[in-house]
């Protein structure tokens, strides 16, 4: 991976009825694997079509390899997309539709031949040139619309959802496979989801994405562990929020007792985000400082334990254990507590994230 | 399993072509074989009726009605396809007044339309009035009872029939494949050829069929508006079979016009590949 920066999108707004992208500043390196991650409507896909060019922005440039390429068609930029939906041509067989992009260059038919067997090939897909994409099931189709992408060798490589319509155990597999294949090729994936766990799995980073401005970015490490604000913090892995008045001194008060907080931040109110896994649960008050309540419910979800306390004062909290037996009844009284090193002061939803330029 | 009983339910349509659609065409094909007398025809077999077609004036029917529906065609294709392509490109409300302009037409009877026609191309008509006036033209025109008016009451007949076959296929299109088409390297032009219209070529196809096969048939456009100068087989049949009351004559000639437009269809199907229909409406 070079630091090179190989896509620029450089204050790009867009807006239809209401405004869909806000100022989006971002830059792709080389042989990276940049993961665009927020819910529906957060305008990860807007991103993608504006650097396909198959939307125009109404402010900010386009840059790719240094070029402006903020006006250039589709079909001038060097890059390709695999969409959500695949867009196989249904009139094409695999073979043609693989093709597709070497025959508009007026590349050689042998030549053509030997990419296209060697593309299906890396998907996997040896043996299927005559079928029809209708003939194919939907991990199948999936794969031929990254060959079709991949054949003309772009600088970059755009995915929509790609994994989207698969079932769960399709889309873990192919999200090993594209990673594997994306580290291959060199090539730089941008890639748009609203799962997490897609986007730590495979992502070298992570830009998460919030009303059409970008909340935070990092390397999965960073964003899981750092969340800048309460909302990457909820959207990745889903933390607990608690608002308390920090003393300065690494101790937080809240309703239901005392938090242990990082010993740096200074003194006033302050939100802290705590992961479930992080988090202690005792049957006696313990020694050092923890908050009071009652377990509210427990059930068995995904292998682990998901155990909801209802918190003296109101606040809830949910934490996550491995196994399945808990020492404490529903209703019975208990107290959390947990490392220092396990919260992270966040900002929270009203406030505006650190570094935003003016509106 | 089950067996299957649906064909139970579609029992009364097949049981209703077969009496209805078949039933006619056999008959025809039968009298087409019959001998005509002065009282009528006698089931007399004989190849007489064929043999009169090889007749040069009847030859030069079927070359003139070939010609002309095939024009028809080719305009309504030139004027059709973009009409209905653009038509489908349309925001919702477009499309609704689009069909209603369309349809209206409908609501009168198509003989007093082509009335309308005849006032409208005729030597002292609203035509020859607007080319005067715009100094196109120093004298009228004669367009009413000639070939060219034939041609405008035939493609203003069927168009509607292209436009919305066409309308109908690329409505449904995929937009995300032509979007595809782009990104991979397409341009526009490109995009076009090789995805919208391979596309929608089963739409094309049945607007060809819906503007072709009718306008073989077609008589009364040619005799309202071509006066009795232009011949075609349609009108040929009629006459054989109202004045000239020769039933068999007719029939044969029928026959052998649905015979070359099925072949003529068969050809066109083969050529631009398109296998199945699209359904309409």
């Amino acid at each position: 991976m070079s630091a090179e920066p190989l896509l620029e999108l450089c204050s790009v707004y867009k807006s239809y009825d209401q405004p869909v992208l806000r100022g989006i500043d971002l830059t792709v390196r080389a042989g990276e694997f940049v993961t665009l991650l927020g819910p529906s409507g957060c305008g990860k896909t807007t991103i993608l079509r504006i650097i396909a060019g198959l939307l125009a922005p109404d402010r900010g440039q386009v840059r790719l390899g240094g070029r402006d390429i903020t006006a250039a068609p589709p079909e001038k930029r060097d890059v390709n997309t695999v969409f959500q939906s695949y867009a196989l041509f249904p009139h094409m067989t695999v073979a043609q539709n693989v093709a597709y992009a070497l025959k508009l260059r007026g590349v050689d038919r042998r030549q053509i031949d030997a990419r296209v067997t060697r593309m299906l090939a890396l998907v996997q897909m040896t043996g299927s040139e005559k079928k029809k994409p209708d003939q194919l099931s939907g991990g199948q189709r999936q794969r031929i619309a990254i060959a079709r992408a991949l054949i003309a060798e772009p600088k970059v490589l755009l995915l929509d959802e790609p994994l989207g319509a698969l079932d769960l155990q399709l889309r873990r597999q192919m999200q090993l496979e594209l990673k594997k294949l994306q580290q291959e090729l060199g090539t730089s994936f941008v890639y748009v989801t609203h799962d997490q766990e897609e986007a730590i799995n495979m992502s070298d980073r992570i830009v998460v994405l919030r009303a059409g401005r970008i909340e935070q970015q990092g390397t999965p490490d960073e964003i899981y562990d750092r969340p800048r604000t309460g909302y990457v913090a909820t959207f990745i892995g889903s933390a607990n929020l608690l608002a308390g008045q920090c003393d300065g001194r690494g101790l937080a008060a809240h309703p239901a007792g005392a938090m242990v907080c990082p010993a740096d931040l200074p003194a006033g109110p302050v939100t802290l985000a705590v992961r479930g896994e992080n988090i202690l649960l005792h049957t006696q008050a313990p020694q050092g400082p923890s908050l009071a309540g009652r377990v509210a419910s427990k059930r068995f979800l995904g292998g682990q334990l998901r155990v909801e306390v209802a918190l003296t004062g109101g606040d809830r909290v949910v934490l996550l254990r491995q196994g399945i037996r808990l020492e404490a009844e529903t209703g019975s009284p208990v107290w959390l507590s947990w490392p220092a090193s396990a919260a992270v002061a966040v900002q929270t939803e009203g406030e505006a994230p650190a570094g935003e330029a003016g509106r | 399993m089950k067996k299957d009983r649906s064909w139970l339910l579609l029992a009364p349509m097949y049981a209703f072509t077969l009496v209805f659609v078949l039933g006619p065409v056999i008959y025809m094909a039968a009298v087409s074989l019959a001998h005509h007398t002065a009282a009528g025809f006698t089931w007399q077999l004989s190849l007489e009726n064929f043999r009169k077609m090889a007749d040069p004036v009847y030859l030069q029917c079927f070359r003139q009605s070939l010609l002309l529906a095939f024009l028809t065609t080719v305009i309504c294709v030139g004027v059709g396809y973009p009409f209905g392509y653009i038509m489908a490109r349309l925001s919702p409300r477009g499309k609704r007044a689009m069909m209603l302009l369309i349809m209206i037409p409908f609501w009168t009877s198509s003989l007093i339309r082509l009335y309308g026609w005849q006032i409208l191309l005729q030597a002292r008509g609203p035509l020859n009035g607007a080319l005067l006036a715009l100094g196109i033209v120093s004298k009228p025109v004669k367009i009413l009872y000639t070939y060219p008016a034939v041609l405008i009451g035939m493609v203003y007949a069927l168009l509607p029939f292209m436009q919305l076959a066409v309308y109908n296929s690329v409505e449904k299109l995929d937009w995300t494949l032509v979007e595809a088409a782009r990104d991979l390297g397409a341009g526009p032009v490109r995009a076009f050829l090789t995805v919208t219209l391979k596309l929608t070529l089963p739409g094309l196809m049945s607007g060809v069929i819906l503007t072709f096969v009718p306008s073989m048939g077609l008589f009364f456009i040619s005799d309202l508006l071509g006066g009795n100068k232009i011949v075609l087989v349609g009108s040929l049949i009629q006459d054989q079979l109202t004045r000239g009351s020769n039933w068999p004559f007719a029939a044969a000639l029928a026959l052998v016009l649905a015979v070359i437009t099925t072949l003529l269809l068969a050809l066109y199907r083969r050529v631009t590949h398109t296998a199945e229909l699209e359904v309409m409406f």
